[in-house]
C-alpha cells in the first residue's frame, strides 16, 4: 500500500498523537469514515463513566467493512492499569503503565511452566521462540490517553478462521477506560487489506465522557 | 423437550440442524410415512442403516438410541437369526422381530406436560441390558441394533400420541390453524408467523419507526389476498419470508420474493461486534423504539406481540412494529403489531408451513380412505407435503385387530387385486409374529407423526421439564479453596415442591424463551452461569454478610456487609451494583429519580476505584441516599420474586451480548485437576463458554486466553459440561483429545434410574 508520512497540519488530527509515529495512509484527509456516537448500550460496560463516546472510524477507500471485532468496552481505568496487556494472552511479554512517565511500556517476563504450555496450546506452536514481539503505540486522543497493541500471535482457532493480526486498545479518561480489539487484516477479493493505520488514526479522534442525551 | 434422532453421528462443518437430523435417518422410500404400498396407512418410516465399520465418525457397531428421556413400556428381545430367516418372520424377506416401546413425558410450555411414544421395531441381535419393563432410559442411551425388515437393512421407527396429547402438542385436531385469532402462548417456540389479511397496507418507508401513524406515509401496495410472513431468528440474523397460497393447489404455499435477511438492522443499535445483526441488537432496538418500556417492546420485536401480559405493558399501547416485508412484486413496511394481523409461532403448527392434521378416515381399518390425502394425491403434491401430515389411524401392532384392519385386502379394489385366502393367512401369520400387547393403545386410533419432521420440529422447543433441568445440575462441583488446593464437593440439589428451584423453573423457561436463549449451546452458557451463581438454584441472592473471626480463638470479632451493600448480587445471573440495577429498571420501564441514580452510581464508582475506603467511607446506604421505597422494593424483588430473578438474568443476557459468544463454535477442552481427598477429577471448558461468561461477569477478560480471573469459573464449567451432555449431541474429549466420550467423566450426570 502506498503510504505517506503523517501530515501533522490536518486540522482534525491536531488534538491526537500516536507514539511512535506511524506511516499514514495516502490522502488521509479524503479518507471515508463513519462518525460514531456510542451510547451506553453500544458498549459493554463495567461502568457507565465513558458516557457518550464519539469517534471517526476510518477505513480504506472502497473497503468499508472492518474485519471481525470484539465489542467496544467501557471499563474502570484502575482495572485497565492493573491488568495492562499481555498476561491473559499467554505471552512472555506484557504492556504496563509507567506511572513515572505516564506512558505505556513493554516488558518481557518469564512464563511459568504451566503458562508456557498454555502458550504452545493456544497458539499452536512448537516453541515459544515462534512468538512475535508485540508492537506498542501510545495514543493521545482528543481527550483520552492510552495504548494500542498490535499482536501478530493469533490463537490457533482464530488463525484457522483467517485472523492474522489483532489490534487491542484502551484509552483512559479519569476513572473510565474505553477499550476494544479486533482483527486488522481482511481478505477482500483474494487480497489482504490492512486496517491497522486506519484504526490507529481513528483512535486519535476518540472523545469520551460527552454528556448523555435521551436515545430516542 | 429435548429430543434427537435415533442415530447420533458427528455433524459436518456448517451443517444445519434439519439437514443433520435428516442425514441421521435416511428413509426407505418404499416404507415411508404415512402410506405404505397399496395405499394403506404406515405409522412410521423404515430407517435404513448398515454398520459402517472403520469409517471415520462412525462407531464400530452403531446402536439405535433413545430419542428422548423415557420409560420402557414393553420390549421383545430379537429372535435368533435362524428364526429371522424362516417363515413367519421371513415373509417377503428376512425380518427381525426385536422391538422397544418407550413412553416419553416432558414439557413443551407452561402447564403443558405432554406424553408421546416412540417405537423401534425390527431390532436384531441383543437389546441393551438396561432395557427392562419400567426402566428409565435417557436420551442418546443405546437401545439395540438396527436389524432387517423384508430383506432390507432397516428398522421401523414410529412416533405417536393419543388425542388428549395431540391437543397439547399441536394445539388442535383440525386440519388447518384457526387464523381468526392469535396463536397460543402457553407454548411458543421456533419461528414467529404473521397472517396478513387482504387489504394490508405496505408503505415505502417509515421515518419514525416508533410511531404507528400512517397519514404521511407513502403506500406502495395493498394486499389483495392472504399473505403469511415467517420471522426466523438464528445466530444473530433475522430472516423474513412471505408466503401465499398456490393458485391451483390449496395446500401448497409459495414463497413471495426473496428472503429478507437483517433488512431492518439499524447501525444505531449495534456494538462493534454485532454490526448488521438484527437479532443480536434486539435489546438496543427495543430501547430506541420503545423507551417507555423497552422490555415490553422487546417482546413486540421478538414475538410480534406482548406475551407476558401479567408483567409487561406496552407503552403506548399502540406502539408499532414496522418491519420490511415482501409482497408480490416488491417490498414495503408493514406495522405487524396491528391487531388485524394475527400472530403465531411454530408451536401452532401453521398449515402454511405444511402442517396438516388428517382426521377424516374414521373407519378402523388400515386402508387410507382420507379425502384430504386423496386430494393431495390428485394434485400431484402428496410427496412434497406428506412429511408434515399428522394422521389419525389405528396402530398396526395389535394381533387381535388384524382382521378388522386388513380384511379389505381380500376384496378387489382399483389399486390392488384381491388377496387369496392363503396369502391372507400367510400375511396374518407374519404380522402376528411381529405384533405385541399394546395395552391401552391396542384399539382405536392414534395420532402419528413423521418421525423426522417431529424431531426436527421439536428440537426448536427448548422448554425444560423438571427432570431435564435437574440433569443439568452436576453431581459435584470443583471449588478452589486456596492456591493449588481444589476440592471436589457434592452438590445438594433441592427441587421439591415449593423449593426455589421448583418455583423458578417456569420463569427460567419463560425468560429463555423471551430473550432468545433458545438453542442448546445458548442454554448451556446461560445456565452454566446461572446455576452456579445461585448455589445450584438454592438462593437468588449473594451472601453479602461476612463474619470476621479471630484465627486463634475462632471468636467472632465483627459482622459486616459486603462493601457494595445493599446493591449486592440478586437474581439468576446476580445483578450487581447500582448502575446495572438502574439499567434493568429502565429496561422494565420503571422511572427512577436521576439525582438518586447518579449519586449512587458515582459513589459506587468512587468506592470501586478507591479500594482503601470501601468500608471506612461508604455512602451507598438507602437512608443516606433517600432511596424511595418503590426502588428498594424493585431491587429486593430481583431476589424474592422468581419472575424478577429470571427476567433480570434475561436482561443481563441481552444487554451483555452473551448470545454472540454462545453462538460461536464450542471446542471442548478436557481439564484434569488433582483434588484434595478425591483424586483426579475432570471438567470441560471452551473459549465460547469463557467469553459468554466473561461478557456478563468480567468484560475486560473476554479475550483472556488463559481463562483467569472469573470467580468460580471451574464450577461454572462443571454445570456447562452437564448441560452439554444433556442438551446437545457433542462428544467429550478423552485424555488423548479424541472426541469419543458420550458423557462427561467423573460421573457428573444427575440421573437416577
Amino acid at each position: 500500500m502506498k503510504t505517506l508520512l503523517l501530515l501533522m497540519a490536518i486540522p482534525f488530527f491536531s488534538l491526537g498523537k500516536i507514539t511512535p509515529e506511524i506511516a499514514t495512509p495516502d490522502r488521509l484527509s479524503e479518507l471515508p469514515f463513519d462518525q460514531l456516537t456510542l451510547h451506553r448500550g453500544n458498549y459493554l460496560a463495567d461502568t457507565g463513566s465513558c458516557k457518550i463516546i464519539s469517534l471517526k472510524l476510518f477505513f480504506p477507500p472502497e473497503h468499508k467493512r472492518y474485519p471481525p471485532s470484539g465489542p467496544w468496552l467501557c471499563l474502570f481505568s484502575v482495572d485497565v492499569i492493573s491488568n495492562g496487556y499481555g498476561p491473559g494472552q499467554a505471552l512472555p511479554e506484557k504492556v504496563y503503565f509507567d506511572k513515572k512517565t505516564g506512558l505505556w511500556k513493554k516488558k518481557k517476563y518469564t512464563l511459568s511452566r504451566e503458562g508456557a504450555q498454555r502458550s504452545l496450546e493456544v497458539y499452536g506452536i512448537k516453541s515459544l521462540s515462534e512468538l512475535q514481539p508485540l508492537e506498542l503505540y501510545n495514543i493521545q486522543s482528543v481527550n483520552a490517553r492510552g495504548y494500542a497493541v498490535i499482536n501478530r500471535n493469533i490463537p490457533l482457532r482464530e488463525k484457522q478462521k483467517g485472523v492474522k493480526k489483532k489490534l487491542s486498545f484502551c484509552l483512559i479518561r479519569d476513572d473510565a477506560a474505553f477499550c476494544g480489539s479486533g482483527s486488522m487484516i481482511n481478505l477482500i477479493d483474494g487480497k489482504d487489506v490492512g486496517f491497522t493505520p486506519y484504526m490507529l488514526k481513528s483512535l486519535e479522534t476518540v472523545e469520551m465522557g460527552l454528556p448523555e442525551k435521551t436515545n430516542n | 423437550m429435548i429430543i434427537s434422532p435415533p442415530f447420533v453421528r458427528p455433524r459436518n462443518a456448517g451443517e444445519s440442524d434439519p439437514s443433520w437430523v435428516s442425514r441421521m435417518m435416511p428413509v426407505d422410500i418404499n416404507r415411508d410415512f404415512p402410506l405404505n404400498r397399496h395405499a394403506s396407512w404406515h405409522g412410521g418410516v423404515h430407517v435404513l442403516h448398515t454398520d459402517r465399520h472403520g469409517e471415520e465418525g462412525y462407531d464400530r457397531i452403531e446402536f439405535v438410541r433413545a430419542i428422548a428421556d423415557g420409560e420402557v413400556i414393553s420390549f421383545r428381545s430379537p429372535s435368533s437369526t435362524d428364526k429371522r430367516d424362516t417363515f413367519p418372520l421371513n415373509y417377503d424377506g428376512r425380518t427381525d422381530d426385536g422391538y422397544v416401546l418407550l413412553k416419553h413425558q416432558t414439557d413443551i410450555g407452561e402447564n403443558c406436560c405432554v406424553v408421546y411414544y416412540s417405537l423401534y421395531m425390527h431390532l436384531m441381535d441383543r437389546l441393551d441390558p438396561a432395557i427392562r419393563v419400567g426402566a428409565r432410559v435417557w436420551r442418546k442411551d443405546r437401545i439395540g441394533r438396527s436389524g432387517m425388515v423384508s430383506e432390507t437393512n432397516a428398522f421401523h421407527f414410529e412416533l405417536f400420541c393419543d388425542n388428549e396429547n395431540m391437543l397439547k402438542l399441536t394445539g388442535r385436531t383440525t386440519p388447518e390453524l384457526d387464523i381468526t385469532r392469535d396463536g397460543r402462548t402457553d407454548t411458543l417456540y421456533g419461528d414467529i408467523h404473521f397472517y396478513l389479511p387482504p387489504g394490508t397496507h405496505f408503505y415505502e418507508s417509515v421515518p419514525d419507526a416508533a410511531s404507528s401513524g400512517t397519514d404521511h406515509l407513502n403506500p406502495v401496495h395493498t394486499s389483495t389476498g392472504p399473505l403469511f410472513v415467517s420471522m426466523t431468528f438464528e445466530k444473530g440474523d433475522c430472516t423474513m419470508v412471505t408466503r401465499r397460497q398456490n393458485i391451483t393447489t390449496e395446500a401448497l404455499f409459495d414463497t413471495v420474493g426473496e428472503p429478507l435477511v437483517n433488512t431492518d438492522a439499524n447501525s444505531l443499535d449495534s456494538n462493534l461486534n454485532t454490526l448488521g445483526k438484527y437479532e443480536y441488537n434486539l435489546s438496543r432496538a427495543a430501547r430506541r423504539l420503545y423507551p417507555q418500556n423497552p422490555s415490553a417492546g422487546f417482546e413486540l420485536l421478538r414475538f410480534g406481540r406482548v406475551i407476558s401480559t401479567e408483567h409487561e405493558t406496552l407503552t403506548p399501547a399502540s406502539a408499532p412494529l414496522w418491519r420490511t416485508v415482501s409482497f408480490p412484486g416488491g417490498t414495503g413496511m408493514v406495522n405487524l403489531a396491528s391487531s388485524d394481523i394475527k400472530k403465531f409461532s411454530d408451536a401452532d403448527f401453521p398449515h402454511w408451513t405444511g402442517w396438516r392434521l388428517v382426521d377424516d378416515d374414521t373407519d378402523n381399518n388400515s386402508q387410507c380412505n382420507s379425502p384430504l390425502i386423496a386430494g393431495l394425491q390428485e394434485s400431484g403434491h402428496f410427496s412434497d407435503l406428506s412429511s408434515r401430515l399428522v394422521c389419525h389411524f389405528p396402530l398396526e401392532w395389535n394381533a387381535d385387530t388384524f382382521d378388522q384392519r386388513y380384511a379389505w385386502l381380500k376384496t378387489d379394489s382399483d389399486d390392488v387385486p384381491a388377496m387369496s385366502e392363503e396369502d391372507y393367512k400367510r400375511l396374518r401369520s407374519h404380522a402376528s409374529a411381529l405384533c405385541f400387547d399394546m395395552g391401552e393403545h391396542g384399539t382405536g386410533r392414534l395420532w402419528h407423526f413423521h418421525p423426522e419432521a417431529f424431531i426436527t420440529h421439536f428440537r426448536k422447543c427448548c422448554w425444560l421439564s423438571k427432570s431435564e433441568l435437574k440433569q443439568i445440575v452436576p453431581r459435584n462441583a470443583l471449588r478452589m479453596a486456596g492456591r493449588n488446593d481444589y476440592r471436589w464437593e457434592a452438590i445438594t440439589y433441592q427441587d421439591g415442591t415449593g423449593s426455589i428451584a421448583d418455583n423458578i423453573r417456569t420463569h427460567i423457561n419463560r425468560a429463555m424463551q423471551k430473550h432468545l436463549i433458545t438453542t442448546p449451546l445458548r442454554i448451556a452458557c446461560f445456565l452454566g452461569n446461572g446455576i452456579q451463581e445461585t448455589g445450584w438454584l438454592g438462593t437468588m441472592e449473594e451472601g453479602y454478610r461476612y463474619t470476621e473471626t479471630d484465627p486463634r480463638t475462632h471468636q467472632v470479632i465483627r459482622r459486616y456487609n459486603i462493601w457494595y451493600y445493599p446493591w449486592y448480587g440478586r437474581g439468576l445471573l446476580q445483578l450487581t451494583n447500582p448502575e446495572n440495577y438502574f439499567d434493568y429498571f429502565s429496561f422494565r420501564g420503571r422511572a427512577c429519580p436521576e439525582n438518586i441514580r447518579n449519586t449512587l452510581i458515582d459513589e459506587y464508582s468512587r468506592l470501586y476505584v478507591h479500594r482503601g475506603v470501601r468500608y471506612t467511607d461508604n455512602h451507598l446506604s438507602d437512608t443516606e441516599n433517600h432511596v424511595p421505597e418503590n426502588i428498594i422494593q424493585w431491587r429486593n424483588n430481583v431476589s424474592s420474586d422468581s419472575h424478577e430473578a429470571a427476567s433480570s438474568a434475561g436482561f443481563y443476557w441481552v444487554a451483555r451480548d452473551m448470545a454472540a459468544y454462545a453462538d460461536a463454535e464450542h471446542i471442548l477442552e478436557r481439564c484434569s485437576v488433582n483434588t484434595r481427598g478425591s483424586g483426579i477429577k475432570i471438567y470441560y471448558r471452551s473459549q465460547a463458554f469463557w467469553q459468554a461468561s466473561a461478557a456478563v461477569n468480567l468484560p475486560s477478560q473476554i479475550d483472556n486466553g488463559r481463562y483467569q480471573g472469573l470467580n468460580g469459573f471451574d464450577a461454572r464449567c462443571c454445570v456447562y459440561g452437564s448441560a452439554i451432555a444433556v442438551l446437545t449431541e457433542k462428544k467429550f474429549p478423552d485424555s488423548n483429545n479424541s472426541l469419543v466420550n458420550e458423557k462427561p467423566e467423573s460421573d457428573q450426570l444427575r440421573r437416577e434410574r
